[in-house]
């Protein structure tokens, strides 16, 4: 429709909000749908970590998630840029953003856990 | 005020029905602990209405936007749900890749419980089919 005019650019603040908006949306509904599921009482508890509350799943999670959700966080800017440079509409790149940084820092781990 | 009202809309369809589909998909493919057959049905229904209301609402919320923003005549909106729908299909062709992964139906099904099969009391012998011990 703007014909010849300078494309379109999303923003890239915005396709960013919406991109971390996919990551809480995500861990949300995982842990919401977790909580939901009834575990038996009378479980084998010996094992470490084998029984755990919703409130310490959390707290492990963010032990051991963290660094790889920073790494996430940090992989989703350039990813964000890139993208904001070619898709109009903020929503298409904050989606299409969250969804590469995910591929990528899988394929990220995936290297450093073959590789070690 | 327009866009405000618009902008929730669209956040909500695009969260919350990807959110409603994660949670009942969990349910739905986990074993969860069931003493009773009651319990199972409990948790099924409730699997089964969160699915129905993420797959209903996928459809509505675009719909009823294209509609109030074509009303409005706001062009720029009406736009945005338009491309929303891309979306909606989207969806729908992922959640039925994720129902014809499963062997039970994905909407309607109870999962299995822990009650014991009632026990046989009583024998009732047929001519020519089965006897009973003792008699």
């Amino acid at each position: 429709m703007d014909g010849v005019k300078t494309r379109r650019r999303a923003s890239f603040g915005l396709s960013l909000l919406v991109a971390l908006g996919w990551y809480a949306t995500v861990i949300a509904a995982v842990l919401v749908g977790r909580a939901g599921i009834p575990v038996a009482p009378d479980r084998d508890c010996a094992a470490v970590f084998s029984c755990m509350t919703p409130g310490q799943e959390v707290i492990l999670l963010m032990i051991i998630a963290g660094p790889v959700l920073v790494a996430l966080l940090i992989i989703t800017l350039p990813v964000t840029a890139l993208l904001a440079r070619w898709v109009s509409s903020s929503i298409v790149t904050g989606t299409l953003a969250a969804l590469g940084s995910v591929v990528a820092a899988a394929a990220v781990g995936m290297l450093w856990h073959g590789g070690r | 005020m327009k866009r405000v009202g618009f902008g929730v809309l669209l956040c909500t369809w695009l969260y919350g029905v990807p959110f409603l589909l994660i949670v009942g998909l969990i349910r739905r493919t986990s074993s969860p602990y069931l003493p009773t057959r009651a319990a199972a049905e409990g948790f099924g229904t409730t699997t089964d209405t969160i699915l129905s209301t993420a797959l209903l609402l996928n459809l509505a919320l675009p719909v009823v936007g294209t509609l109030l923003a074509g009303l409005v005549g706001d062009r720029e909106w009406t736009r945005r749900f338009l491309w929303s729908l891309a979306g909606v299909a989207l969806i729908y062709v992922a959640v039925s890749i994720a129902g014809s992964a499963a062997t039970a139906p994905l909407v309607g099904h109870t999962p299995s419980d822990e009650e014991p099969a009632p026990r046989i009391t009583q024998c009732i012998p047929i001519s020519g089919g089965r006897g009973c011990p003792g008699g």
